[in-house]
């Protein structure tokens, strides 16, 4: 099911483990299916908008002997920044989850 | 590198080269490449041919126009502070009034037939409106063509009511076909409506003096029959409080000369200001007995339809004091509604000639990208 969800909540969470590039960062993202219709291309302008909120910081990492990439890291605004998503979607999560499972309160009597 | 992944980032820098900072462009487009070539890297380790992987890489990362958009949100040009299509706007809203003033002008619906400044400045207007246009395309970088269409749609509409609370005309039966009328301005009212009782009033003036030149001229055998008035023009024109009796301006015999009164022959001509054309002069009595006889019954018909005419025009000046609104008349509105969708070729010409100039030449990948 193509799902498309918050991608900059995605591509924090993306970065939380590990500083990685552009393709890689896509790449995972796409595994998720969280991007939806999104091109791999359109994932790109959420990188740099995070980067100019203060939530990532990026350089360009030449010294690997590969081709330079453009390599992201989260900044601790964007922990705290990912930490609010998280927090948001367990929420969401745990809401959803007590009306699935038939845990949530129903009207008393029954008189809705 | 593939030729395809150069071309998809030049149309990529294209995009995005007049909204971003050089820098900024440089490092999108680099970035971009980094992917793409990784992207076909492994590809190709699949077994797939170095073209077909570009392919398929360029496919993945998505239409050039799209991912351009997504860096340019937020990012939108500004000309003088404001979003160009507000410019362009602005420059059809000029362009329609200028347009619209011009040929009302000349049809005669204001105070005279655009024989002056205003006419000219009216013309100017719509050619600026046009120009700012252009700029407006060529600062947004793109076509507006749809705010354009639509706008100018919506003022051919509105321009109907406008001018029907704006103009006031004469009752349109009495000349069937003719293509003007006259009228007078809503804003206009109290200067105008005593200038319309005052023509009444000489209207019939004139009406008696032909009438009188008529009636002598058919019963005389020489001009020593006739009244004064109707031997020497100075005496009729300075009855009549004007300085001479101008000739027919259109017409063969442009300058008969004399001082013999006689009916214009190019017809009756009345005007809201009060100058009515009805009379020239000719040298000769045999001559000016024939014009009374053949012109003196066509003019005094054409002056009954302009005093009836005339009359209704002032029927309609007070309604309009009285509180009506709107004078729907096809002949008025026509002229504006489709005065006003004939400029729709034009904006969109300009506003392509803009958006055409406003985006680059396409360059050879390599030197683009060098």
């Amino acid at each position: 099911m193509a799902f498309r969800g918050d991608i900059k909540a995605l591509i924090l969470g993306t970065l939380q483990g590990e500083p990685l590039h552009g393709y890689e960062i896509v790449r995972r993202i796409r595994e998720t299916g969280g991007a939806g219709r999104l091109s791999e291309g359109q994932i790109y302008p959420y990188l740099h908008d995070l980067e100019q909120e203060g939530h990532l910081t990026a350089e360009w990492q030449t010294d690997t002997g590969a081709a330079p990439r453009r390599v992201y890291q989260l900044t601790p605004a964007g922990r705290a920044e990912l930490s609010r998503h998280r927090l948001a979607w367990e929420q969401f999560v745990a809401g959803v989850g007590s009306l699935l499972s038939g845990n949530a309160k129903t009207a008393e009597g029954g008189n809705v | 590198m593939s030729k395809l992944i150069d071309w998809y980032l030049v149309e990529l820098r294209l995009r995005l080269s007049h909204s971003l900072a050089p820098d900024r462009v440089d490092e999108i487009v680099r970035e971009a490449e980094t992917h793409l070539l990784e992207s076909v890297r492994n590809r190709q380790e699949a077994a797939v041919s170095e073209e077909a992987a570009a392919e398929a890489a360029i496919l993945a990362f998505g239409d050039p126009g799209k991912v351009a958009r997504g860096f340019l949100k937020g990012k939108a040009q500004r000309m003088l502070g404001l979003n160009p299509v507000w410019w362009a706007l602005l420059g059809a809203l000029v362009a329609v009034c200028g347009w619209n003033f011009h040929w009302l002008t000349l049809w005669g619906y204001f105070d005279n037939f655009g024989d002056n400044w205003q006419n000219g400045l009216a013309l100017t207007a719509t050619a600026l409106g046009m120009g700012v246009i252009l700029i407006a395309a060529k600062s947004g970088l793109r076509s507006h063509r749809w705010p354009l269409t639509l706008f100018t749609v919506a003022a051919a509409g509105a321009s109907v009511l406008l001018v029907s609370y704006w103009m006031i005309l004469e009752p349109r039966d009495l000349y069937p076909g003719l293509a003007y009328a006259k009228g007078v301005s809503r804003l206009h009212l109290d200067r105008d409506a005593p200038k319309l009782e005052r023509t009444a009033k000489r209207l019939v003036e004139y009406r008696s003096f032909l009438e009188r030149g008529m009636g002598e001229y058919a019963t005389s055998t020489s001009d020593a029959a006739l009244s004064p008035e109707l031997r020497d023009a100075r005496l009729a024109a300075t009855e009549f409080g004007v300085e001479r009796f101008y000739p027919a301006a259109v017409g063969v015999r442009l300058d008969h000369g004399g001082a013999y009164v006689v009916p214009r022959d190019y017809g009756v001509f009345t005007e809201i200001d009060g100058r009515i054309d009805l009379l020239e002069t000719m040298a000769f009595y045999s001559d000016a007995k024939q014009a009374w006889a053949t012109t003196g019954p066509k003019d005094l018909d054409q002056l009954t339809r302009q005093q009836q005419s005339l009359q209704g025009l002032i029927g309609n000046v007070r309604a309009a004091r009285a509180g009506r609104l709107f004078f729907f008349e096809p002949l008025l509105y026509e002229q504006t509604l489709y005065g006003t969708l004939i400029l729709i070729p034009g904006f969109l010409l300009f506003d392509l000639i803009g958006a055409r100039i406003g985006r680059p030449a396409r360059r050879w990948p390599r030197r683009a990208l060098a």
